[in-house]
């Protein structure tokens, strides 16, 4: 009885299980392969189509607005009439601050989350990138920027704040993360999202994720088979007895 | 079981991860080449018969006007081109472009049609351990055809690698640039 009990629950659990396996890797072949879902930017369509993640208005010039969304960034110089993209050598994707220098005409500081900071003297023509004591793209994010005094940056972080003084950067309120409790995490994180097998990784992902669904198919196909024809067989009626003929 | 096979299977996970490309990520220079000079014009021009250098210095105002279209400052102050010609006439252009990668820079050609469209991106020095994987056609062909009008940006019109995704910034960067100033000083 135990035995059957367990075997039932197996199986429907296992049925469960195969529905979340194909929910997890119809996704994960997904993500690797986002390029397929992506919406073209349209020219002219402006920051609001997108998440708006922060805004600036230059002090000097009130006309000239800048808009860091998720996917861009972008300016206006009248008001928010009309906007344009800002080019810049990296992509323009989570633009988590601007800053206009209120102490100098034309300087505009941006910080894209997983990138770096940029800066600009031209109002937003010609960027050109600080040097950071950290690299962005490595795991410390940044969160926000600001001015202070004599044009020098603070930096809000995910591993605590940096400030810019007179001899370089130094790291207040936390620190980065000890390295080994960092690489440990950057391993988990790695190995889940299939970064750990570097350029492999999608390839890796995509097979792993095809095995699986074929998989959990091929055992729905088999169960639901198995009890069609078990069905099947119970609504047939009996064979008839046979009959002895007497001799 | 058998002991033979779970040594087998110990090997082989112990092999996948000590050549697993995040264990092997260093900061430690590793230069790689892929073509010298000489092989990456004859894959960026492969018809020419004949292939000449010509050194352009931009003007101040050629120079505003680049930055400004690329959004980034110049760094080098000559730019050489090489012109490839068939029979007297020409062909073709090619520039060979320095990109800070992650932390070095990566070399790479770009082939440039007389009408300024791409012809062919080549890797030609890779010195970093991990994202040489942008040398193979599978993201360089992505370049193929674009020209200084296109946003040559990834996540725009370019798919960076899984596992590369610096150097794609990197290459998506130096192609924008080499078309923006093939654009402005050659053809005008």
């Amino acid at each position: 009885m135990m035995t059957k009990n367990m075997l039932l629950m197996h199986r429907w659990l296992g049925l469960v299980a195969g529905l979340l396996i194909l929910v997890a890797a119809f996704t994960a072949i997904g993500l690797n392969h986002q390029d397929w879902f992506r919406k073209q930017p349209v020219a002219g369509e402006g920051p609001f189509s997108k998440y708006v993640l922060s805004t600036a208005v230059d002090p000097h010039e009130p006309a000239r607005i800048l808009v860091g969304t998720n996917d861009g960034f972008f300016r206006s110089l009248d008001g928010g009439k009309t906007w344009e993209d800002i080019v810049l050598p990296v992509p323009a994707e989570q633009v988590g601050a601007i800053q206009f220098d209120p102490a100098r005409p034309g300087r505009v500081f941006v910080a894209f989350r997983e990138i770096g900071v940029f800066r600009s003297d031209d109002h937003g023509d010609i960027w050109e990138e600080v040097s950071l004591p950290f690299y962005p793209p490595e795991g410390i994010h940044l969160a926000g920027l600001s001015i202070g005094a004599e044009g020098r940056l603070t930096l809000a972080t995910t591993a605590g704040l940096y400030r810019e003084g007179p001899d370089g950067w130094n790291s207040i309120g936390g620190a980065p993360p000890a390295p080994k409790a960092n690489q440990a995490l950057q391993l988990i994180y790695d190995l889940h999202d299939g970064r750990f097998w570097g350029t492999y990784g999608v390839p890796i992902t995509d097979a792993v994720s095809g095995a699986l669904i074929v998989l959990v198919l091929s055992g729905y196909f088999l169960f639901f088979g198995r009890l069609i024809r078990r069905r099947a067989s119970r609504k047939r009626p009996p064979a008839p007895a046979k009959t002895q003929v007497p001799a | 079981m058998t002991m033979a096979r779970r040594t087998l299977i110990a090997s082989l996970l112990l092999a996948c991860l000590a050549t697993s490309p995040a264990l092997a990520e260093t900061p430690e220079h590793y230069e790689q080449v892929y073509l010298t000079q000489d092989q990456a014009l004859r894959v960026a021009i492969p018809e020419a018969d004949k292939v000449t250098p010509r050194p352009v210095t931009p003007t101040a105002a050629e120079r505003k006007q680049i930055e400004r279209r690329l959004g980034r400052k110049l760094d080098e102050t000559t730019y050489v081109f090489h012109e490839g010609t068939r029979g007297g006439k020409t062909i073709g252009y090619a520039l060979v472009v320095d990109e800070i990668g992650k932390y070095y820079p990566i070399t790479f050609i770009v082939g440039i049609k007389p009408d300024g469209e791409v012809r062919e991106v080549a890797v030609m020095v890779y010195r970093e351990r991990r994202g040489d994987a942008v040398r193979r056609g599978r993201f360089l062909n992505q370049f193929d055809g674009k020209t200084s009008s296109d946003p040559l940006m990834v996540n725009r019109d370019i798919t960076h690698l899984t596992g590369a995704t610096v150097s794609s910034w990197s290459i998506a960067a130096g192609v924008k640039k080499a078309l923006v100033l093939f654009d402005t000083l050659i053809k005008r």
